[in-house]
């Protein structure tokens, strides 16, 4: 945070690139093969933080090529700016869920901007 | 810094007052200009001098007078007006300006910066006051909120021209048919209204109240309203139940200061026990989802004393209380006033309170959530909790002491009775300052 805002016209100053730090960290449980794509870049690190514009949709994707049936699967946590993503609001996947069992590609898409994003869906109260 | 300043509410809201007199905001201490109802629009106000001013004082990073309510409630860590109006603009103070940027509201702040304060939007969260018309008498209220306690300070004045200022008459903008009319289709016709925040007097005894309500209804646009409104508590009007149904959301807050007879003496000529039977009646409807209850508590030098009952009472019945707003008028009521043992006591049993219950403190900004109504009620005792421990005594507390027991000998002398047989612990202190 800026330290120094005294007027609105220091906020319209800010530079708004990579002022989004999302932080990724994939656990694999047993065998698993998968591609992992944030914002279109491949992903192959257990732990990888990127920084994105803060008008930044983000969109991660991951797919599952291959694993061994009830016994292995992927396991996503996802940090923004500091702030829990995943596993706390796992239910917006498309599985519903952090951990990816199932084959084919789990997705989780939060559209811009984040912060007003995080503010409805943490149940912030009406944007009057 | 601008985050211990910038409020975003001149953007969405402001406030009707009894008298017609419009005002920026609903938490606002400071004089109006005048500008009336009568012969200007709402949205003429809204883009008035004034509001012009106030959003270019707010973008300009300066203290507004008007607002030092909000930031001494914002330096005990209260959850002010100013915090909920920013977070209706998705604006969060602990990360400020990154959510300002982000928010929703960011480009009418811009538009505003860039047009000499002017706004491109609309109000869509407004106080209408509807006039004075009330049942209650309480003793912090004003003369212009009650016509009740009109009649009370006509002849406090005679006994004490010094502390009872002689009431000014006024007449309601509502008791004009023709005004009330045009007011309501400008209301109606605001794109995107979400929020109307009825006030009397006591709206539940104001004709005012359902004409206007039957009015939105009769236009269309109540569903797409949330209507609140603030009641004392001694009324239970079925006409509600029906209104409930109309819009998008019932907000109703009802005013009570402590469970025990106390409340009887501070908001004379109530009865507990009755404000207690209707409060339950009125958390009964709650089954109906458009139904949300509050309390409204303004805690004083008295009831403040007894507020861990109060508490108690919002926990065995599930209904949180809005309390935004630290008395501040009259002055020899505020709870800075406390004698110190009685402070110590009431943060004891604060304390066991919070233990009692495993209490911990969630910084809940949307407090009319029905899902969070326990963390809201952890908030607010954990709140007070810390405020009791914090404030520090006013530097005119002998003063004041001495004018808070001419207040009350004056006000007993017309009621014939003694604040002693409510609040015995108190001997002490108002003796000492000459009861």
């Amino acid at each position: 945070m800026h330290q120094d805002i005294k007027t609105f016209s220091d906020i319209t100053a800010i530079d708004t690139n990579d002022r989004l730090a999302v932080e990724l960290t994939i656990t694999c449980h047993g065998r698993t093969e998968q591609n992992i794509q944030l914002n279109g870049i491949d992903i192959v690190a257990p732990y990888t933080r990127v920084l994105f514009d803060l008008f930044s949709a983000i969109d991660l994707n991951i797919n599952l090529l291959g694993f061994d049936e009830g016994t292995s699967g992927v396991e996503v946590a996802l940090n923004i700016n500091g702030l829990e993503v995943l596993p706390k609001y796992q239910h917006l996947s498309s599985n519903k869920k952090c951990y990816i069992d199932t084959l084919g590609i789990w997705s989780m898409q939060i559209p811009a901007n984040f912060y007003a994003w995080y503010h409805k869906i943490t149940g912030q109260g009406w944007v009057a | 810094m601008l985050q211990d300043t910038f409020c975003s509410s001149p953007w969405f809201h402001l406030r009707l007052t009894y008298d017609g007199t419009f005002e920026s905001c609903r938490w606002s201490n400071a004089p109006t200009v005048g500008i009336n109802v009568c012969d200007t629009t709402v949205m003429q106000y809204y883009n008035s001098t004034e509001m012009r001013q106030l959003r270019t004082d707010m973008l300009n990073g300066v203290t507004v007078a008007g607002c030092s309510n909000c930031h001494y409630e914002d330096s005990f860590g209260k959850l002010s007006g100013r915090s909920r109006q920013l977070n209706k603009s998705a604006v969060a103070l602990d990360n400020f300006d990154l959510t300002v940027r982000s928010s929703p509201h960011y480009d009418r702040f811009l538009y505003s910066a860039e047009h000499d304060g002017a706004a491109d939007y609309y109000p869509t969260d407004l106080q209408i006051d509807l006039g004075n018309v009330c049942n209650s008498a309480c003793i912090m209220c004003s003369p212009e909120s009650s016509s009740l306690l009109t009649q009370d300070y006509k002849k406090l004045y005679k006994i004490n021209p010094k502390q009872f200022a002689n009431p000014k008459s006024y007449t309601s903008w509502t008791r004009d048919p023709v005004l009330l009319d045009r007011v309501v289709s400008e209301i109606a016709a605001i794109p995107n209204l979400k929020y109307i925040h009825f006030l009397g007097g006591e709206t539940l005894y104001d004709p005012a109240f359902y004409a206007i309500c039957e009015r939105l209804i009769a236009a269309g646009v109540a569903k797409n309203i949330i209507v609140g409104t603030t009641t004392n508590g001694t009324l239970y009007d079925a006409r509600i139940e029906q209104l409930i149904t109309q819009f998008q959301e019932f907000h109703l807050g009802i005013s009570i200061e402590t469970v025990t007879h106390l409340n009887d003496y501070v908001r004379y000529p109530g009865n507990i026990t009755d404000i207690k039977d209707n409060i339950e009646h009125f958390l009964a409807l709650r089954d109906n989802s458009k139904l949300y209850v509050s309390l409204r508590i303004t805690p004083n030098v008295f009831t403040i004393s007894e507020i861990d009952l109060m508490f108690e009472y919002m926990i065995k019945h599930r209904v949180i209380a809005e309390s935004c707003n630290i008395l501040h008028n009259p002055r020899w009521l505020r709870i800075e006033l406390l004698p110190n043992d009685i402070r110590q006591d009431t943060i004891l049993r604060l304390r066991a309170l919070i233990d009692r219950y495993a209490l911990e403190k969630h910084d809940t900004k949307n407090i009319r959530r029905s899902d969070l109504i326990a963390s809201v009620i952890a908030d607010t005792v954990i709140d007070y909790y810390n405020l009791l421990q914090d404030y520090s005594t006013l530097p005119d507390s002998d003063e004041l002491g001495t004018k808070l027991v001419g207040f009350l000998k004056a006000f007993e002398s017309l009621r014939n009775n003694s604040i002693l047989d409510y609040a015995p612990r108190y001997q002490n202190f108002l003796r000492h300052y000459g009861y």
